[in-house]
């Protein structure tokens, strides 16, 4: 028997929120971390045209009389000595400066002048934290505010059918993997695969302190444990393409949704069916950059007691996450 | 020629004669015993840490019942204009939270400001502490003299103000209740109106009220109506990450967005990022806080959203693709039965009492 830290390999992710490490967006990439605040397609160029457009005599410069009032302190950048700002002046006000330092506690950044106060982080969609949507997509029911006999009934019909999209999921994922890792290799990654989908993701609670905090039942996510199982990088590749096209699966795609509608006729009115329909098509985005991914955030009410946390109170739940006999055992 | 020679003359006469001419006659009004502005009765919510890191009071300048009392006069007195026609109050008004209902606002010499006034609810607890749509402005103390001398708003030259205010007698005894002694400056004339500003604190609106009898935001509030309750629980899921960061008392942004109001990087308000010339700082602005957003109108920054339901019409759509908008903003296909449960639950963030108290009242009155 070996004892791998799996578990904190799943905090890497979050590790890399935490950090606003720049990462790029990548939409036809499911488990791409987002960010709300560190790239840009905007340059320098588009910087000078902008401030260019206040030079009304079209003579190349922008004088202090050009500019709106609340602009003129720019003119701190004319270094020619001129009174006016030409492009190559207003090109260096813009060039990215150096990596800021950390910004200070929030409650010490409220009294400086110019600080930038506030946590900042990442944000990422909350099926991806989450690997299965069970909890969108009951929060979505939820939001109804339906009557408790028809939420009843309406439950009666969403859960088997997120169980079937589920199933079939999971079933296509590991006919892909066969013969792409030894048997030993898929049974423990469809145990990983079962404890994470069978287990309720995320919960909010509030903290004694008043804080809100979201947080989620960590699991390794599948393309890192796919990444750990250390396969030749060819079936490594076609594992983890598997992996993707099974996260995409498990997220009700519009025909899904459309059959899920079709099956709630008679349940629920036309206007909650179009209501929960459109809410199924949003995606959650939940803020990302507390460590070990309990985050400040908006899934909620799907906290079960014993389900895998000991309490719903925040630094509890840390603890936990964060105590070595979590780490997750390989037979 | 001569004709008009005799018309400059004229105008220029005219001109000066505005220019010197004492405000009309006001007569203030204050009550014998200052209101309490240096005490609120903040419900539990705005109590606990997670909210009370959101308050950007400075530890040398606190609210205290006197500074805000003058903070009041100076914030409705003309004086503070260089025409005497103009208070920061003519823009700001207790009935419309702060704003001015006008698109844009009328300055001291009839030409109109190209942003909207932005409201003055619950400033206190901004921490970033900095304001102004573009966030040029640093804390209250340094924001409060930018639109007294500002050229096109009230056009007042502060070296002259303190001069202009002691010519009134009741500023003698106010600035002593405040400060210990009668002398007048700009620093203190900033931090009393900083202290006044600081003292507007909404906390008295019916989800407040329903924020007290429940555990948590996230649960139903038994003072609300099922649409306003549907109102929330969209709100939570979709719009509290922003609005209602990490705690549940102060619906305010912790750092200025780019929500895609335009897609024209160059011929657009450039917002913060006419400020730093940043490139990633481009049309992002600072956003007010949401209590009391009903009587807000006209909305964003140009007020260019005369409703609450164009508001959620560019949110549903998920804005315009500006190269720095927000990964937050993303399209949120709001049915219209859900866009009426926002607006509704919105509508339970106004604070009557806070529209209509006499302490934030105009004392000329």
């Amino acid at each position: 028997m070996r004892r791998v830290p799996l578990f904190l390999l799943t905090l890497l992710p979050f590790t890399m929120a935490s950090a606003q490490t720049t990462v790029p967006f990548d939409p036809t990439h499911p488990t791409t971390m987002v960010t709300a605040t560190v790239n840009t397609l905007v340059t320098p160029e588009i910087v000078v045209a902008r401030l260019m457009t206040f030079d009304r005599d079209k003579d190349g410069r922008v004088t202090k009389s050009e500019l709106p009032e609340r602009m003129q302190n720019l003119l701190a950048g004319d270094v020619s000595g001129d009174n006016a700002l030409d492009s190559a002046e207003i090109r260096a006000l813009a060039r990215p400066a150096p990596p800021a330092p950390p910004a200070p506690p929030m409650a010490a950044a409220a009294t400086v002048p110019g600080s930038r106060g506030g946590r900042g982080g990442g944000y990422t969609f909350g099926d991806q934290v989450s690997l299965s949507t069970r909890s969108h997509v009951e929060g979505a029911l939820e939001d109804l505010r339906l009557d408790a006999p028809i939420r009843a009934r309406a439950l009666d019909i969403v859960r088997p059918f997120m169980d079937r999209l589920e199933a079939d999921a999971t079933a296509v994922l590991m006919k892909e993997l066969e013969g792409v890792m030894p048997p030993n290799r898929l049974e423990t990654f469809r145990k990983l695969l079962d404890r994470q989908m069978s287990a309720t993701n995320a919960s909010v609670a509030t903290n004694p302190d008043g804080a809100r905090v979201t947080f989620f039942r960590m699991s390794p996510d599948p393309r890192l444990v796919i990444t750990g199982f250390a396969l030749p990088p060819e079936k490594a590749r076609i594992a983890l393409a598997a992996v993707d096209h099974f996260k995409e699966r498990i997220r009700p795609a519009d025909a899904d949704r459309v059959a899920l509608l079709d099956e709630l006729k008679g349940v629920l009115s036309d206007e909650e069916r179009e209501n929960f329909g459109a809410a199924l098509q949003r995606r959650p985005l939940v803020k990302a950059n507390q460590l070990a991914g309990i985050v400040p955030g908006v899934l909620r009410r799907n906290f079960v007691p014993g389900a895998g946390f000991d309490g719903v109170e925040g630094p509890a739940v840390r603890r936990l996450l964060l105590t070595p006999e979590r780490q997750i055992v390989e037979p | 020629m001569k004709a008009w020679l005799f018309s400059g003359v004229i105008a220029f006469v005219s001109l000066l004669l505005v220019a010197t001419l004492p405000a009309a006659e006001r007569t203030l009004h204050l009550p014998e015993v200052p209101y309490r502005y240096s005490y609120l009765d903040l419900p539990a919510h705005f109590r606990t840490p997670a909210a009370e890191r959101f308050d950007n009071t400075p530890a040398d300048n606190p609210v205290t019942d006197t500074g805000a009392t003058l903070g009041r006069v100076l914030f409705y007195d003309t004086r503070l204009s260089a025409s005497n026609t103009v208070s920061c109050g003519s823009c700001h008004v207790q009935a419309h939270a702060f704003v001015d209902a006008n698109r844009f606002s009328q300055g001291f010499k009839g030409g109109h400001t190209d942003r909207h006034a932005m409201n003055l609810v619950n400033l206190r607890y901004h921490p970033r502490a900095r304001f102004f749509w573009d966030e040029r402005g640093g804390n209250l103390e340094a924001m409060v003299l930018l639109p007294v001398e500002n050229r096109l708003e009230m056009g007042q030259d502060l070296l002259k103000l303190p001069g202009i205010l002691a010519a009134e007698r009741h500023y003698a005894d106010l600035f002593r209740q405040a400060f210990g002694d009668p002398e007048i400056t700009n620093e203190r004339i900033a931090r009393a109106l900083a202290q006044f500003l600081r003292s507007m604190v909404s906390y008295q609106s019916r989800y407040d009220d329903g924020r007290l009898q429940v555990n948590s935001s996230h649960d139903d509030f038994p003072n609300y109506t099922l649409e306003e309750n549907r109102g929330k629980a969209l709100f939570v899921r979709n719009c509290a990450l922003c609005h209602l960061p990490d705690q549940d008392a102060h619906f305010v942004m912790t750092e200025p967005v780019n929500t895609g109001l335009d897609d024209d990087t160059a011929r657009t308000d450039g917002g913060v990022g006419d400020i730093t010339l940043k490139p990633q700082d481009v049309g992002r602005f600072k956003s007010p806080s949401l209590r009391n957003v009903e009587f807000t109108a006209p909305y964003m920054h140009d007020g260019r959203f005369a409703t609450l339901d164009t508001v959620l019409d560019h949110y549903s759509d998920g804005g315009k693709n500006h190269p720095n908008k927000d990964v937050r903003v993303q399209p949120l296909h709001f049915t219209s039965s859900e866009k009426a449960a926002l607006v509704a639950f919105l509508r339970t963030l106004t604070d009557r009492t806070f529209l209509s108290d006499p302490k934030f009242s105009d004392p000329f009155k």
